[in-house]
């Protein structure tokens, strides 16, 4: 009872569902949550593999924007090592697959 | 919680849904009264839904079809397609969150929205309100009308008791508004007060919202529960905060997660059942479904309720009786065996026209007593397997021999949503 006064309380007890409906809002929001990874075209893949590069080289800082399923993250540092056979980099203390990257920023 | 008196909340309220859609799918019925009926031979035949024009002629929804052809002849009747109605709520819903994260559905023809961050994008309340109105129009026909205020529960009276009766379907109810548009109205008005409990507020001396308001809570409490002789502090303190228009609660997208407490189906029979061999068929078809959506959910339950109810509405007879299990389960055979013990023990031989199974207190699948005589391991691979077949297939995949007797529902139901056509 006590519950109507709390929360969504009022509204979660009042709502009229139909079973069916409820179960389609479920999928769409694990839809919404779970992303695809985006396909970068040539040109985008050419501009990261030159900014890191060019920021390896000159121990640049830079940030990165990894993908997530649910949540892009970033990472901020500078490279301190290239693996070009595990396509990886070692950033921040954390080994990142190059293929994960989707854009590279310069630290001014 | 965020400073309240910042938020903006819109109700989003469909006129005559199922009617609307139906209308707009249809053209060539545009300017004629419909409704939409269940099917009448099989007894659910009352309105769902009537559109404005078929509401001019006095048909009212939940009436029965004989009665609305009775007052209107002309009336065009269509078959409900839940299936559709559901996907164009969800088409609204969508066009509601390019305005706002934060949907909410109430039901399948209401839901909330929080537009408070998305007025530096889209303009005032009543500009993105008027947007809404125009999109859902052009894209589903159907008309909306929407409340515009501080909380939800403002907004939807904004929406009951103004948008759904202006030319414009647009109401904005604000806090500075309050005592002269909400507390002038008549106390019955007020959200979650029906005809009996406006009954009680008239002899209690409450006639107008704000008098419900103005009382100080404590003797609001006082009065109810002399009028009430029991403790009833919480409904007094929840009557009290709605026609204060005090509702602190989100606009919570993900509300429908919520795991539920108690799972239960029930049926209405197309005919009376008399035998006990064919109602036996019926709780185990409804035992099934109940344990189905159990599984799917990853929970088992504790206790089985099991209730039947007789052709009269209005003093049905029947029982409704629970009891607890050696167990919880969520094995349809164990759930099946308690509900007809319950049955035998409570039933007086009395025709059955509707029937219910339920399970409660639930507990995870994974967390339980291991007990000596388990029978649960044994049931849940074959379960497991059925289940997945009617998810691929549907719910006709794989059915209990029964069920193709002659009191079986199953094949009928699985052709349904909320008891009436897909």
């Amino acid at each position: 009872m006590r519950k109507k006064l709390e929360g969504n309380g009022l509204w979660e007890s009042s709502r009229m569902m139909l079973h069916e409906h409820k179960e389609r809002i479920l999928e769409a929001n694990q839809r919404q949550e779970r992303r695809e990874k985006p396909i970068l075209d040539p040109q985008k893949r050419e501009e990261i593999n030159e900014s890191l590069g060019s920021a390896y080289q000159n121990k640049e800082e830079i940030k990165l924007l990894l993908w997530h399923p649910y949540e892009n993250r970033s990472v901020t540092g500078v490279i301190a090592k290239l693996d070009l056979i595990g396509y990886r980099i070692l950033i921040d203390d954390e080994w990142v697959k190059l293929a994960g990257i989707l854009e590279v920023t310069r630290r001014e | 919680m965020g400073n309240s008196a910042d938020r903006v909340i819109l109700l989003a309220d469909c006129q005559s849904f199922y009617a609307s859609v139906e209308k707009a799918d249809n053209p060539q019925y545009a300017h004629k009264p419909l409704v939409v009926a269940g099917d009448p031979e099989r007894r659910s035949g009352i309105i769902l839904a009537a559109c404005p024009l078929a509401k001019q002629f006095g048909v009212t929804t939940a009436e029965t079809l004989r009665g609305a052809l009775g007052k209107c002849p002309d009336l065009v009747v269509v078959k409900p397609r839940m299936q559709h109605y559901i996907d164009v709520s969800m088409l609204i819903t969508n066009i509601l969150l390019t305005y706002s994260d934060l949907v909410e559905p109430y039901s399948i023809d209401e839901q909330f929205i929080d537009i408070t961050g998305s007025r530096k994008l889209f303009g005032t309340p009543m500009e993105i309100a008027q947007a809404i109105q125009e999109r859902v129009r052009m894209a589903t026909g159907v008309y909306t009308r929407l409340g515009i205020s501080y909380s939800k529960v403002t907004a939807k009276m904004a929406c009951d008791l103004w948008a759904k009766k202006n030319e414009s379907g647009l109401f904005e109810l604000s806090k500075e508004n309050l005592p002269d548009q909400l507390w002038t109205q008549p106390a019955g008005r007020l959200f979650m007060v029906g005809s009996r409990m406006a009954a009680h507020f008239a002899t209690m001396g409450f006639t107008t919202i704000g008098d419900i308001a103005q009382t100080p809570l404590a003797v609001l409490k006082q009065i109810m529960r002399n009028r009430f002789n029991r403790n009833c502090d919480i409904d007094a303190e929840l009557y009290w905060r709605l026609a204060n228009g005090a509702d602190d609660s989100p606009v919570s997208p993900h509300t429908h997660k919520e795991a539920p407490k108690s799972v239960g189906h029930q049926m209405t029979l197309p005919r009376d059942y008399r035998k006990f061999e064919e109602i036996q068929v019926v709780l185990l078809e409804l035992a099934e479904l109940v344990c189905q959506r159990c599984r799917s959910l990853g929970c088992m339950g504790f206790v089985v309720s099991v209730g039947c109810y007789g052709v009269n509405y209005e003093s049905p007879g029947g029982f409704s009786r629970q009891m607890k299990m050696v167990e919880p389960t969520n094995a349809t055979n164990q759930v099946y065996q308690a509900a007809v013990k319950l049955f035998k023990e409570h039933w007086e031989r009395l025709p059955v026209r509707r029937v219910a199974v339920g399970l409660s207190q639930l507990s995870r699948e994974e967390e339980y007593q291991i007990s000596l005589f388990d029978e649960r391991e044994r049931f849940r691979t074959l379960e497991k397997t059925t289940d997945a077949l009617k998810r691929k297939y549907g719910n006709t995949a794989i059915m209990r021999a029964v069920s193709i007797t002659e009191a079986g529902q199953a094949k009928e139901r699985a052709g349904k949503i909320g008891g009436h056509y897909k």
